[in-house]
């Protein structure tokens, strides 16, 4: 029998060998370091204590910011993230939390019926990626991580195909391209960001409401939302990845997440994020009330704060905001934001001083 | 948990471990346990089913034999609470969805996850029924050694589908280690590894990517699609027999061959005589025999081989596409027979063609098992001929194989390579083995062969791990 273990030892020790040496030759190539990633142990290398934390998808990293406030927020959020892996991402970080800060859970009318990520999305999610440590990470598959992160060398075959994938396919567009005609550039509301100057075009330079700085915005109708509304319904009612179905089990995790965070002392606040009335008119009534409304009435809250924001129609019925069905964009975050934080202030969440950041050019 | 999984190397490195160094009474507990933790890794409640399944045909078994009088009544109880089961799992949607259609009713729709192996185990249980009810075996009175026969792993999910005469007797044995049928083990697993993840996994791609947008490919695009997937399918099932064969060996115990070289069968009927040869000989045995065989006449022989193989295209799948799948196969089948007695003398076709003719008709067959529906399936038939004018011109070639790899040469280098490889391979096996081949080379040469083909396993494996097709039956 040792002869078989001694053997089959040698023949895969040859093998990694060789994989080694194709895996320099592709770090060659492409000018990449090995190195093992950040957060393998569950304790984060951000120094600071943060006063505010946003967790959610991409409705939440794309549609909340706090930068134009005096907060030290903490952007916890991703794509694609359910509520059981913003728990993973709170526990993760939790001695980078300040004492009494403010967790801000997003609940978009996606969130209930979206399929919970399992073993085989998990890798998908790039939360491999220094983001969470494996101890913390839900439904790992060790060997996903072993392979991804510790030993990249048995997959770099795959990887240099992909990198080759990648480079051909865009010179082949880039050929296709070259005829195009230039397409009429448009203009759109953008945020420049200078070092410490924020210099948002179009907005007024004294201080106003959130209400206000939506009603003063242009009206866009939403017919330009239509391809992305389309693409929305095809992914909800065809690829499996949302249905009523999930609702109960993302409902329970919503509240393990609410109690994790109050068991440690935070102020927790669950808000609803607007997408837009266009997709919300496709989608149907009938879909809001059970995939949103009714799993969101259900909810135990306990302590934490319910803020439901997604019903403002001047947002939601304005594709100005939007940059596509489901996601603000830029304006639009601003805008909601600035709603988020004067309903904050309202309610003795945060200092009324923080939001004294004024506009110039 | 499958066979080409992590889990399943880390898991069946134990068992093998355990197997060879525990005392040799205890070796068929430790394979019962680990048949049932490897059941339970797919859906713990389900170990019920399978428990269940083992007493009932255990006991229906003894009592056929023991009860001559009265053994075609617990046949045929034993039958209906076996077909229940798999009809509930793996058939009720298909059939409420049918009657729902035409009948325009409202009948339930479960969301069962199928049973792992419950199409395979099936079978398995209820041919050794029937051995016991004609006599050819006596029923195995060990409840332990019975449960194995249900439950062994290695076969478990996607067979061979064994007979209890063969099975049995090998599983009361006590082993002993043997380095050359293990080392014989290993290589045969090793080989699957190679089909399954380097060959089958690799045309996977293209022909996911083309079945999953079909309206975007025609003409030339799905003829070399459809000849990637027969390529496919061979590799992904061959390589998973060769898997459970290999894990069978390494632990002393023999599992039948399913294949022999079934793309170079010189007619349909000459294909399904070398192709899942577990199933087909089971088909043979335990249906068309049954129902008359070769022994009642033309007609009746032809309806009945036209009906076993709409009950192959059904135990394939709850599909109306798998059902035209299987009377397709049976009626071509008749349609040879006619013609081998009717013009057979006449007929002297060189060998060559006869191998093209059948690979072409299996080729066309399989478009109806591996499309999702059966619309898809007529849409290939309908748009593969268009612009056939052009499948000899150079730019329109080069074209599809650019709409297929997606511009990309690299990948179709692969592709080509390793069907050259798999042809080529196919071809040298038909006259002389591999492992005659190896046997006559150098060591030396020998183990550096084997460090290639772990060093290409490792390397040009997918990202994810994927399941074989015959799992999902």
């Amino acid at each position: 029998m040792l002869r078989l273990y001694i053997k089959t030892a040698l023949i895969l020790f040859i093998a990694i060998l060789l994989s080694v040496g194709i895996d320099a030759v592709y770090r060659h190539t492409y000018h990449l370091k090995y190195k093992l990633p950040q957060n393998i142990l569950v304790k984060s290398s951000i120094p600071d204590k943060y006063q505010i934390v946003k967790l959610g998808n991409s409705h939440s990293e794309d549609g909340i910011t706090f930068d134009y406030y005096r907060l030290r927020s903490l952007s916890l959020a991703s794509v694609a993230q359910s509520f059981e892996y913003d728990l993973a991402m709170l526990k993760m970080y939790a001695n980078q939390i300040d004492k009494g800060a403010v967790i801000i859970i997003n609940v978009s009318p996606l969130s209930f019926s979206q399929k919970k990520p399992g073993k085989a999305e998990s890798l998908q999610f790039q939360y491999y990626d220094g983001r969470l440590s494996p101890f913390v990470i839900p439904h790992l598959q060790f060997g996903d991580y072993l392979q991804n992160q510790i030993i990249p060398f048995v997959r770099t075959v795959y990887l240099w195909r992909e990198a080759n994938s990648k480079k051909e396919q865009e010179n082949a567009m880039n050929t296709f391209a070259a005829n195009w005609p230039t397409p009429t550039p448009q203009v759109i509301p953008t945020v420049v960001q200078n070092n410490e100057i924020i210099k948002v075009i179009n907005l007024p330079k004294k201080h106003i409401t959130a209400e206000e700085e939506m009603a003063k915005a242009p009206f866009w109708p939403e017919d330009g939302l239509q391809k992305s509304v389309n693409a929305m319904v095809n992914k909800w009612t065809q690829t499996g990845d949302f249905g009523s179905q999930y609702i109960n089990a993302n409902r329970s995790d919503l509240e393990e997440l609410i109690k994790y965070g109050l068991d440690k002392k935070w102020r927790v606040v669950v808000v609803s994020i607007p997408i837009s009335q266009k997709l919300i008119d496709v989608l149907g009534r009938k879909y809001m009330q059970t995939n949103f409304y009714e799993p969101f009435k259900k909810t135990n809250f306990l302590s934490a704060e319910p803020i439901d924001l997604s019903s403002y129609k001047q947002l939601r019925e304005n594709a100005y905001f939007f940059s596509n069905s489901d996601h603000l964009n830029q304006y639009g975050a601003r805008i909601f934001s600035h709603l988020l934080l004067e309903k904050l202030i309202e309610k003795g969440y945060v200092a009324k001083d923080v939001d004294g950041f004024l506009v110039s050019d | 948990m499958i066979l080409n999984s992590f889990s399943f190397l880390v898991f069946f490195a134990i068992i093998f471990i355990l197997f060879w160094k525990i005392s040799k009474k205890y070796q068929w507990i430790l394979l019962l346990l680990a048949g049932y933790y490897f059941y339970a890794s797919w859906k713990p409640a389900y170990l019920g089913l399978i428990l269940l399944t083992t007493l009932i045909n255990y006991y229906c078994a003894i009592a056929i034999y023991r009860q001559a009088h009265r053994k075609r009544r617990y046949l045929l109880v034993a039958l209906f609470l076996n077909l229940s089961a798999l009809f509930i799992f793996k058939y009720f949607n298909f059939f409420s969805l049918t009657l729902n259609q035409v009948l325009k009713v409202n009948l339930p729709q479960f969301k069962f996850l199928l049973p792992l192996g419950i199409s395979f185990y099936t079978l398995q249980v209820i041919g050794y029924l029937f051995d016991v009810y004609k006599g050819k075996i006596q029923p195995e009175k060990h409840l332990g050694f019975f449960a194995l026969f249900v439950c062994f792993f290695p076969q478990l999910s996607a067979g061979p589908i064994e007979r209890g005469g063969a099975l049995l007797p090998q599983l009361k044995k006590q082993y002993s280690f043997d380095y050359v049928k293990v080392a014989g083990g290993l290589k045969l697993f090793t080989y699957g590894l190679f089909k399954k993840m380097v060959i089958a996994d690799n045309l996977g791609i293209v022909v996911d990517r083309v079945f999953n947008s079909l309206p975007e490919y025609k003409g030339l695009s799905l003829v070399l699609v459809v000849f990637f997937y027969t390529w496919q399918i061979y590799m992904d099932f061959s390589g998973y027999t060769d898997m459970a064969r290999g894990v069978g060996k390494m632990l002393g115990i023999e599992l039948m061959e399913n294949f022999n070289f079934p793309y170079f069968a010189d007619s349909v009927r000459d294909f399904w005589k070398r192709w899942h040869i577990s199933l087909t000989s089971w088909l043979r045995d335990y249906i068309y025999i049954p129902l008359g065989g070769n022994r009642h006449g033309w007609i009746k022989m032809l309806l009945s081989t036209i009906l076993v193989f709409t009950v192959s295209g059904l135990w394939h799948g709850a599909g109306i596409h798998f059902v035209i799948w299987g009377t397709l196969n049976g009626i071509w089948m008749v349609g040879e027979r006619i013609v081998q007695f009717r013009f057979g003398k006449v007929l002297r076709v060189p060998r060559i063609l006869k191998i093209a003719y059948a690979y072409v008709m299996i080729s066309i067959f399989w478009i109806f098992f591996r499309a999702v529906n059966l619309s898809d399936a007529l849409y290939i038939l309908r748009n593969s001929i268009m612009g056939i004018k052009n499948f000899i011109q150079p730019n329109y070639i080069w074209a599809s194989l650019n709409q297929l790899f997606i511009f990309n040469r690299v990948e179709m280098i692969i592709t080509f390579s390793l069907l050259i490889i798999v042809i080529t391979g196919e071809f040298i096996r038909t006259k002389i083995s591999l492992e005659g081949i190896l046997s006559k080379q150098p060591a030396v040469a020998r183990f550096v062969f084997f460090c290639i083909v772990a060093f290409l396993i490792i390397q040009l494996r997918n990202s994810d791990i994927k399941e074989f097709i015959y799992t999902r039956f």
